[in-house]
């Protein structure tokens, strides 16, 4: 693995690692809903790659665009590239996302019950999977002022996962300076007292790492680390203690077929195999 | 390593996670099929507008599944939708905003119904049903409205609507509670395989009512391939996302309008209208609705492919 593949050599990058492991996760024939993020492009690729290869009956949601299951090859900038909207079945509207969450089904869709591989960021990712984008320091005249927190409250409705492109102790830190999306709060009962009993996060995807929570106190366990990496390189870079298992696997690197399917029929431009993720 | 069962799903290549059929799965089922989840409810809502794009074959059939004592969440304005059902005795309860078949007259079901005091009627109006409806598509507890009942007796005639004290400005407001249903049915002109049904007409009803539905069913006049619903995805009333099942049922909204393809069968409303009036409710339920095998047969009975082209091009000359 690479932190980003250059033509002529046998590297995957780490986007592209990102992107093959998260689509492994939505597998199956249940009908989901899975899309990306503004700077989602490794979800997006992740979602169209699944309904490519294993669940024909995902729903590819880019919400930036306003469109349900476009059939780009070429892997748009962002869910709110227009060009998302290429061979797509109908509009939707940030109203039905905004019932849907307010309903505490899936925000990103009204009725399906069911969530895909998608993930929020943040400028800041605490032990029991908090997120903020508020900022760093005190409010309002923060050091650090964060885009603003978006859809990100829906991490509250329903069980969401964390994708962070950049590992290391600025993002990963003990506590989050402010909570715009709410992970398992302070640990133990505090979330499913607080929200309804409705569960917190279940993995963390990171450059290096897929983290899980344990399940009593829900602090952030290490569950695997990328190849080319080490458990020691993940706890150097991680600014609190995780758990950390007698023993974690190697993530299974991208086979040959998962490559091939990403670069030919999702990502024909290699945008996740230029793209630079960081860590430290 | 690859292919065993592994504790973490995202360690297993998809290649071994390939489903051995790779076909999206398609929700159409049969009409009957269908009758039979209605008739297994207790709320049913409906879309649609005066005698146009009711989903009458999915009524048909409900009823013939032996549907009874259920709630109906009706658009704002319906006529043979709503009137049908009270005469079958599919319903007990009814949300009311508007039932009448307005330049054909009074619904002679309903109206009989309501005199003998055999339905629930719920003083509703237009923003209650639609507000509701828009509050359970949202999850949120309730909806608000200014003054406005305060001008009307819908306040003492319908216990449904609250008072409470706008924390904002300090003004009483009026609540509506969230009108959720168990199944919404509705008709559309065209819909693929996947549920993306596209409504030629109608008034916007759809979307919030197949929010706030457990299951949602659509009856199509024509069942279309995913390349007409991709030319234009904005055409797309309803997601196919949010639709559990599909039915094809051509003319299904007979003896309504079907937007922008085919006209109101105004003879068969008469008859039908004619045939309650009489006392004679339980010869056309026996003649049209339980006699027909099927759809198919219910349109022979009704004139036929004959009749049903005298439709579509009657629409076409009014237009």
């Amino acid at each position: 693995m690479a932190e980003a593949a250059f033509p002529g050599t046998d590297d995957y990058s780490m986007a592209e690692l990102m992107a093959i492991v998260l689509a492994r996760m939505a597998g199956g024939g249940e009908e989901t809903v899975a899309g990306g993020g503004a700077n989602g492009g490794i979800p997006l690729a992740a979602n169209r790659l699944a309904q490519l290869t294993v669940n024909p009956n995902l729903w590819l949601f880019t919400g930036g665009a306003g469109v349900y299951n476009g059939k780009f090859d070429t892997l748009p900038l962002g869910t709110w590239d227009p060009s998302c909207g290429h061979g797509a079945e109908c509009k939707i509207y940030i109203a039905d996302v905004v019932d849907g969450g307010t309903k505490g089904l899936n925000p990103r869709a009204t009725r399906i019950k069911r969530l895909g591989s998608s993930g929020f960021g943040g400028i800041q990712v605490d032990k029991y999977g908090n997120v903020n984008m508020i900022g760093i320091g005190p409010h309002p005249k923060l050091k650090v002022r964060g885009p603003g927190t978006v859809g990100t409250i829906w991490m509250g409705s329903q069980s969401h996962n964390i994708i962070v492109e950049h590992h290391n102790k600025r993002v990963f830190v003990d506590k989050v300076d402010y909570v715009s999306g709410a992970g398992w709060m302070t640990g133990g009962n505090s979330r499913h007292e607080a929200l309804d009993g409705r569960d917190g996060p279940e993995y963390v995807w990171s450059s290096i790492c897929v983290c899980d929570f344990t399940e009593d106190d829900h602090r952030m366990r290490l569950a695997s680390v990328h190849p080319g990496y080490t458990v020691a390189d993940v706890v150097a870079n991680t600014g609190f203690e995780l758990v950390i298992p007698d023993e974690v696997p190697t993530t299974t690197p991208p086979t040959d077929f998962e490559l091939k399917a990403l670069r030919t029929q999702v990502d024909r431009n290699g945008v996740l195999r230029k793209r630079r993720l960081t860590v430290g | 390593m690859p292919g065993n069962q592994q504790k973490h799903k995202f360690m297993t290549p998809l290649e071994y996670q390939a489903p051995a059929d790779l076909k999206r799965r398609s929700k159409l089922i049969s009409l009957e099929e269908a009758g039979k989840i209605i008739a297994s409810k207790q709320i049913v809502s409906l879309a649609g507008s005066h005698s146009a794009d009711a989903a009458m074959s999915l009524i048909r059939a409900a009823i013939r599944a032996g549907a009874k004592d259920m709630t109906l969440i009706p658009p704002i304005t319906t006529s043979m939708a709503a009137d049908l059902p009270i005469a079958a005795g599919m319903l007990k309860k009814l949300y009311l905003s508007y039932v009448g078949f307005e330049i054909f007259g009074m619904a002679p079901a309903f109206r009989k119904a309501a005199q003998e005091g055999t339905l629930d009627i719920v003083e509703a109006d237009e923003p209650f049903i639609l507000l509701g409806t828009q509050a359970a598509a949202g999850g949120k507890p309730f909806n608000a409205v200014q003054y406005l009942y305060d001008g009307t007796d819908h306040k003492t005639l319908n216990p449904e609507l609250k008072k409470i004290v706008d924390p904002f400005t300090g003004r009483e407001v009026w609540l509506i509670p969230p009108l959720r249903s168990d199944v919404f049915i509705m008709h559309a002109q065209a819909c693929d395989l996947y549920g993306n049904a596209q409504c030629w007409g109608g008034t916007g009803q759809e979307r919030d009512k197949a929010k706030a539905a457990d299951i949602v069913i659509v009856q199509a006049d024509e069942i279309v391939g995913s390349e007409v619903i991709q030319k234009d995805p904005s055409k797309t009333t309803v997601p196919g996302l949010w639709v559990d099942h599909v039915v094809h049922a051509p003319f299904g909204a007979h003896p309504t309008f079907s937007s922008a393809s085919y006209s109101v069968d105004d003879q068969h409303l008469k008859l039908y209208i004619d045939m309650v009036r009489e006392g004679r409710a339980q010869e056309y339920i026996d003649k049209y609705i339980l006699g027909p095998k099927d759809h198919f047969e219910y349109l022979e009975l009704v004139g036929g492919l004959r009749r049903m082209v005298d439709l579509r091009t009657a629409i076409a000359i009014r237009s």
